[in-house]
């Protein structure tokens, strides 16, 4: 199917209810709490949040590979129209890698150190059956140089010890278009690189996306991030989703308190601080225990009243395609 | 790949060059080879004769290189109890430990990968603390004293394997089977702890994230990363197989090198033992230097170090 | 419930737990035990023994232990062929081989450590000979060159003791100079030279310390190791001399009547599997302890 006249309206993947929870001990700790989102082709929606927020989790839930002691969940994963879900489990097995890619987070781990680039780029096309080994290579040099990798000849035949970081972030990026996907999930693909770096790969997804209409995923911590390649966000805390909405309304108008404090850490330059330094958020994100009553931000917010202890928080529509899960007022949107 | 092989060989001739010495002078200045070769009973004029026949008359430095000299040539002398060249003995010797050698790597191998990766994959539970149970006892067995109990019991008791000489295949299961268990021990450790670091990374994961087969990954991604280390440590295995031979040999009346080093001992035959040593040495250079070459063939960061 | 959220599931090795905490534990423990009993049973054989180990009786020999039908508690694991109480020789044998295993490593820890970390810290030449010296020490075939010293100088307790101290000094060779590259990169080395330290300050006052543990381990095993080779070497003759009692030379006496007296050489072989056992288990277990 030519990627151009892909349908850019209708989501490329939809998850209701995806879930992640873990035994310790006694408890069972819920590391994403009943999810829902949609990605649609062309359009880059951003998970964000802290460190052991539940974005790593969701991404490795959508693609079924949560580690042994954690078992997933979900009502219904749609790819591209087809539901991936039996029996409340996730099924991709038969389309990972092929409709739906990662690129993962540690660029310098992630590829065999024994085996050449070239070899594993070939290895995931060849394994879903879309060629021969001649088009597997062509298509390899062919997303190389998209991807600007110099001499993608020679690369292919490196190996990842021989290239730099951002090298093999590019790489990885590549690898993941391969099989054409329909989804792509990045796990941080900034985080470990520097900043001119980043600068350039978040220009070259958002390049990719214009180019090849895909939809991605896209994991960050950081807003900066968020405000180059997405069209929709999706804060997230403590495995639950705390915000969503378009990247300009939350970038502009943050609805749920933390949101709000994620912001405030940026130091902005078009902004006056009047000699402080940008505040940090005290605490740290609680344990998901399953039976936890009310906020779970709540220790940390400054915005709670005493009724956000009582009962746990819905995800509220506040406006079109937003929605907030706090019920501390709402007026602190403008408009 | 040119640069170090010749480093790696230059080094290695070093190395033989100090063994050779080392092996002369701790045997000809640590006793009175003439003395231990004798015995208690000769007189005089035998001693001396024995001496000069020995050529232990000359400064020690001098004998050293008529040692060396003979040896370049390929004279590694005859033995000094039953006058046959000693290279002859070497050889046929060591095709009898090699062989057996061979053998309990082998049994050894068979073994300890298969538990090894079956460890690794079930880790934590009852089977993994089993094996490693199992690692903890037989590291602590005395190789000898396994010998005699497997010779004693299957051998003697149950008849079903003989208990000494090398003539027929049958005559190596029992010392292979002892060596190869004493070998396990390890092997299967570090393959274990090999197989744990590999399934841990983040190239499995990726290698998932793609959509590969569990066996394409366990045999192209995983078993690939995971022999390296065993690799090594066979080939120090092997060697150590090869010059630690003696007790099993013995206890199992094997005709192999590590008998015929005993008795050259036992009988102060000089240049037996000193052959001996200086071939085991070798054979080792050779075999690390095999090993280092495995690992760069597979492992493409060892190359152009 | 406060906790840190980075929950980190993914790696096999975090799934530990404290269950194997314990069990860690456990094994330093078990190990610590077993050797601290062999310790005291050296120690205290004249008062446990009821007879002279050397003692000689042709009257009674080869009687069985006390479990048989012909035993007594007067020779209660029996006599050997030359008519000496079994108990007795395995007792003091005890001796025979902690001592082995204390001087052995006595000798061979200090050449092992000082070549390692001269090797690891001072890097390029210097290393590069060090690893030679390694390098040729593992290809000697240690257990003939042993044999053949021992036999050359007459078999003694003693020549095998140093022959063996002067020779097994290569893993703790190994694991110093490896300990001690991974320390000299670190920052708090960087800081003393800034400071002014010599090199051998450095050497002593931060890199020493830190390299104790692994050299405990390293210690532990290296006595069993020493134990077992002991064992093997008197188990050829060309160890401990008759008639010290040497569990390896025990087996090698009674190998003859194996089959009819098993005990004779199942009880030494358990003696030594034990004693070595406790050292490994010693050694493994502050291993794991360091690990955390």
């Amino acid at each position: 199917m030519d990627m151009y006249s892909r349908n850019r309206t209708k989501p490329v993947l939809s998850a209701s209810g995806l879930t992640v929870e873990v035994k310790s001990g006694n408890d069972k700790l819920l590391l994403v709490d009943s999810v829902d989102f949609q990605i649609y082709g062309g359009k880059t929606l951003c998970l964000v949040g802290e460190s052991g927020s539940g974005k790593s989790m969701t991404a490795r839930a959508i693609l079924g590979l949560c580690p042994k002691p954690c078992q997933s969940y979900a009502n219904s994963l749609l790819i591209e129209d087809i539901n991936y879900v039996r029996h409340k489990r996730v099924q991709v097995s038969a389309v990972r890698g092929d409709r739906v890619s990662l690129i993962p987070q540690d660029p310098m781990g992630a590829l065999n150190p024994l085996l050449t680039i070239g070899r594993q780029m070939v290895e995931g096309f060849l394994y879903h059956k879309k060629g021969t080994y001649k088009d597997a290579k062509s298509k390899a040099l062919e997303l190389l140089s998209k991807v600007r990798i110099s001499d993608p000849e020679t690369r292919f035949a490196q190996y990842t010890h021989q290239l730099s970081g951002g090298e093999n972030q590019r790489v990885l990026i590549a690898m993941s278009l391969m099989c054409d996907p329909a989804v792509l999930i990045a796990d941080e693909p900034t985080t470990a690189l520097d900043k001119t770096l980043q600068l350039e790969i978040l220009t070259l997804f958002r390049d990719l996306q214009e180019a090849l209409g895909v939809g991605i995923l896209f994991i960050t911590h950081d807003f900066d991030a968020v405000s180059f390649v997405g069209d929709y966000v999706n804060v997230m805390y403590a495995g639950q989703i705390v915000e969503s909405g378009s990247v300009t309304d939350i970038m502009h108008s943050p609805a749920h308190p933390y949101t709000k404090s994620l912001l405030s850490c940026i130091p902005r330059l078009d902004q006056q601080n009047h000699g402080k330094l940008p505040s940090a958020i005290e605490g740290t994100v609680p344990l998901p225990v399953s039976d936890f009553q009310g906020c779970l931000f709540y220790e940390r917010c400054e915005s709670a009243v005493d009724l956000c202890q009582v009962d746990p928080i819905e995800l509220r529509k506040i406006d079109k395609e937003r929605h907030s899960r706090c019920i501390v007022d709402v007026h602190t949107i403008e408009e | 790949m040119a640069r170090f092989l010749l480093s790696r060989l230059a080094i290695s001739c070093l190395v033989l060059i100090v063994v050779s010495m080392l092996s002369f002078g701790l045997f000809h200045l640590t006793g009175d080879a003439a003395l231990a070769f004798a015995g208690e009973d000769t007189t005089e004029a035998e001693m001396a004769l024995i001496r000069e026949r020995l050529g232990l008359g000359k400064p020690i430095y001098l004998q050293y290189l008529v040692s060396v000299e003979k040896l370049l040539k390929g004279d590694f002398g005859i033995s000094l109890f039953t006058q046959e060249p000693v290279i002859g003995l070497l050889i046929s010797k060591l095709a009898v430990t090699v062989k057996l050698a061979a053998i309990s790597i082998c049994i050894a191998v068979a073994i300890a990968i298969p538990l090894g990766v079956i460890s690794a994959y079930s880790y934590n539970s009852w089977v993994d603390w089993l094996v490693t149970f199992s690692v903890t006892i037989g590291q602590a067995i005395p190789s000898f004293w396994l010998a005699l109990m497997l010779s004693t019991f299957f051998g003697l008791y149950l008849g079903w394997l003989p208990v000494a000489g090398d003539g027929s295949l049958r005559h190596f299961v029992l010392p292979s089977v002892t060596l190869g268990i004493a070998m396990v021990p390890a092997l299967t450790w570090v393959t274990k702890t090999g197989m744990l670091d590999v399934l841990d990374a983040s190239y499995i994961l990726f290698a998932r994230a793609k959509g590969l087969s569990s066996a394409r990954i366990a045999l192209f991604h995983a078993l690939p990363n995971a022999i390296l280390p065993v690799i090594s440590l066979l080939s120090v295995q092997l060697g150590q197989l090869l010059a630690g031979s003696v007790v099993i040999e013995t206890v199992f009346s094997i005709n192999g090198i590590g008998r015929l080093a005993l008795v050259s001992i036992q009988r102060a035959d000089l240049p037996i033992i000193q052959s001996v040593v200086l071939c085991l040495a070798c054979i080792y250079l050779v075999l690390t230097l095999l090993a280092d070459l495995v690992n760069r063939y597979i492992d493409p960061r060892l190359r152009n170090q | 419930m406060r906790g840190v959220g980075n929950l980190s599931v993914d790696n096999h090795r975090d799934q530990e737990g404290k269950l194997s905490m314990w069990s860690k534990r456990k094994k330093f423990l078990f190990g610590l035990s077993i050797v601290v009993c062999f310790l005291l049973i050296a120690i205290l054989a004249p008062w446990i023994t009821l007879h002279d180990p050397y003692h000689q009786d042709l009257s009674s020999r080869l009687l069985l232990p006390f479990w048989t039908e012909h035993g007594s508690w007067e020779y209660p694991l029996g006599t050997d062929e030359l008519g000496r109480d079994y108990f007795s020789r395995l007792v003091y044998g005890a001796r025979v081989s902690i001592a082995v295993g204390f001087i052995v490593v006595a000798i061979s820890a200090p050449i092992g450590l000082l070549l390692g970390i001269i090797g690891g810290y001072f890097g390029g030449r210097t290393d590069g000979v060090i690893m030679f010296i390694i390098t040729t020490r593992l290809a000697l075939p240690v257990v003939l060159v042993t044999l053949a010293i021992v036999s050359i100088t007459g078999g003694s307790f003693v020549v095998a003791v140093l022959v063996l101290g002067f020779l097994f000094w290569d893993r703790f060779a190994i694991v110093t100079r490896s300990a001690t590259q991974q320390l000299r990169n670190k920052q708090f080395v960087t800081a003393a030279r800034a400071y002014g330290s010599s090199h051998a300050q450095i050497l002593f006052t931060e890199i020493m310390p830190n390299v104790v543990n692994q050299i405990l381990t390293i210690v532990s095993i290296e006595m069993a190791h020493a134990i077992l080779v002991e064992a093997a070497l008197s188990f050829l003759g060309l160890g401990v001399q008759p008639p010290t009692p040497s569990w390896g030379l025990m087996v090698a006496e009674s190998r003859a009547l194996s089959f009819f007296l098993p005990h004779l050489v199942t009880l030494p072989g358990l003696a030594i599997f034990f004693l070595v056992l406790g050292f490994n288990l010693l050694g493994d277990g502050l291993q794991s302890l360091n690990r955390r």
